[in-house]
């Protein structure tokens, strides 16, 4: 009892965006921050995709109960949100087609990430049903944050501006915007976020 | 040099490519958390490993398969259904043929089971063969690459896994930002090989 008092207390909603954010602290779903994340506008599509599939399919396969054997729920929880996807996508497809059509393999992707099979199981599930809605939010909000700012800062520093706006950045690192500058980019931001949560 | 002796020789040529140039980790980023899970323990990692080999072998196939079915021409918001079908499909008979199989076993195969079928790395592989693996044995030979790619991405980084975590290291950097670090600098390495960023779109 002591010990879930003590838990109660621990939680914060800043917890997804800060010190567990998914992208520099949890290491969740990488592959679109590093390869999506080098642009501004490829990361701000995405981030949408993103939170509509992972927040709705999430909240989805809460309802589905615990006596379900592991195998068959990890099998239904990717269904849901390959299901949610559906209509996400149509929507989406109609707003910004051109946009959408970029973002390739890593849209299908969602169905299967970090968010859907394991941190469903080993964090969310595990909370009563508020402080669930509040942590997936947290979560989507800290991963939205972290892919536009990956995104931002990438593409102004690798291609001197943002969205063909050239900003007088004399200085260009074009290796910014290949997978190596998102790893390296991400590692560091990881590091600074530990050093401000402990001051 | 005969017919049999150049397949073989192209096949390890690609497995060689897969790993260093245009390896799946480090050039694309796929599967990096299935790595750094694999790498943590080495105890796990043949298993975690060979597991990632088996479903990007299952997932090529599966992607050979869809291409080539033409009643099965699906509209983009249809597709991860199907490959989450596929992916769960063979997850299922996976664990049944397990169970069947190794009986005795089965409580430490299913743990590598549940970790290597559903990641990015999976996923990816079936959507690059639908989209790309055109002739008959490519299939076979992408999804091969694709799991050589990891394993040799896990081994890569468990050499240095316990040295990254250590107490030498800065407490901000140690664990997943040095992780991070590390793997952008091999990324690095693999960008100066192939000299430019594998299409993965």
């Amino acid at each position: 009892m002591k010990t879930e008092k003590k838990s109660e207390k621990k939680w914060s909603f800043f917890d997804g965006i800060l010190i567990h954010n998914p992208v520099f602290e949890a290491g969740m779903s990488i592959a679109p921050a590093v390869i999506i994340g080098s642009t501004l506008e490829g990361a701000a599509v995405y981030a949408a995709f993103f939170s509509a599939v992972t927040f709705i399919s999430l909240i989805i396969s809460s309802f589905l109960p615990r006596k379900i054997p592991y195998a068959l729920r990890i099998i239904l929880y990717t269904a849901a949100a390959a299901i949610v996807y559906i209509p996400v996508y149509i929507f989406l497809d109609r707003v910004i087609p051109s946009d959408l059509a970029k973002l390739g393999v890593f849209l299908p992707m969602i169905v299967t990430g970090e968010f859907v099979v394991s941190a469903s199981e080993m964090r969310f599930f595990r909370m009563g049903r508020k402080r669930m809605t509040a942590d997936i939010i947290s979560h989507v909000i800290g991963y939205d944050i972290a892919i536009i700012f990956l995104g931002a800062v990438r593409e102004l520093f690798s291609m001197g501006g943002i969205n063909g706006e050239i900003y007088g950045i004399k200085t260009v690192i074009p290796i910014l915007s290949a997978p190596c500058g998102g790893f390296i980019l991400i590692g560091f931001i990881g590091a600074f976020i530990r050093i401000c949560a402990k001051k | 040099m005969t017919g049999s002796e150049n397949t073989a020789a192209a096949i390890i040529i690609s497995v060689i490519t897969a790993l260093l140039a245009d390896n799946f980790v480090f050039g694309r980023a796929f599967g990096v958390s299935t790595m750094m899970i694999a790498a943590r323990n080495k105890r796990y990692l043949p298993g975690v490993c060979l597991g990632v080999c088996y479903f990007t072998l299952a997932g090529s196939a599966a992607g050979r398969f869809l291409a080539l079915n033409e009643y099965l021409e699906l509209s983009k918001p249809y597709l991860p259904l199907v490959y989450a079908a596929v992916i769960g499909l063979v997850y299922a008979v996976t664990l049944v043929g397990a169970f069947l199989i190794f009986r005795s076993r089965f409580a430490r195969i299913k743990k590598y089971v549940h970790i290597s079928a559903f990641n990015s790395a999976v996923m990816g592989t079936i959507f690059l063969s639908a989209n790309g693996a055109a002739t008959g044995g490519s299939f076979v030979l992408f999804g091969l690459c694709a799991g050589a790619g990891f394993t040799g991405a896990a081994y890569m980084l468990s050499g240095v896994y316990p040295k990254l975590c250590s107490e030498n290291v800065p407490a901000a950097f140690r664990g997943y930002p040095a992780i991070m670090i590390f793997t952008g600098i091999i990324a690095m390495a693999v960008y100066g090989i192939l000299g430019r960023v594998p299409m993965y779109m």
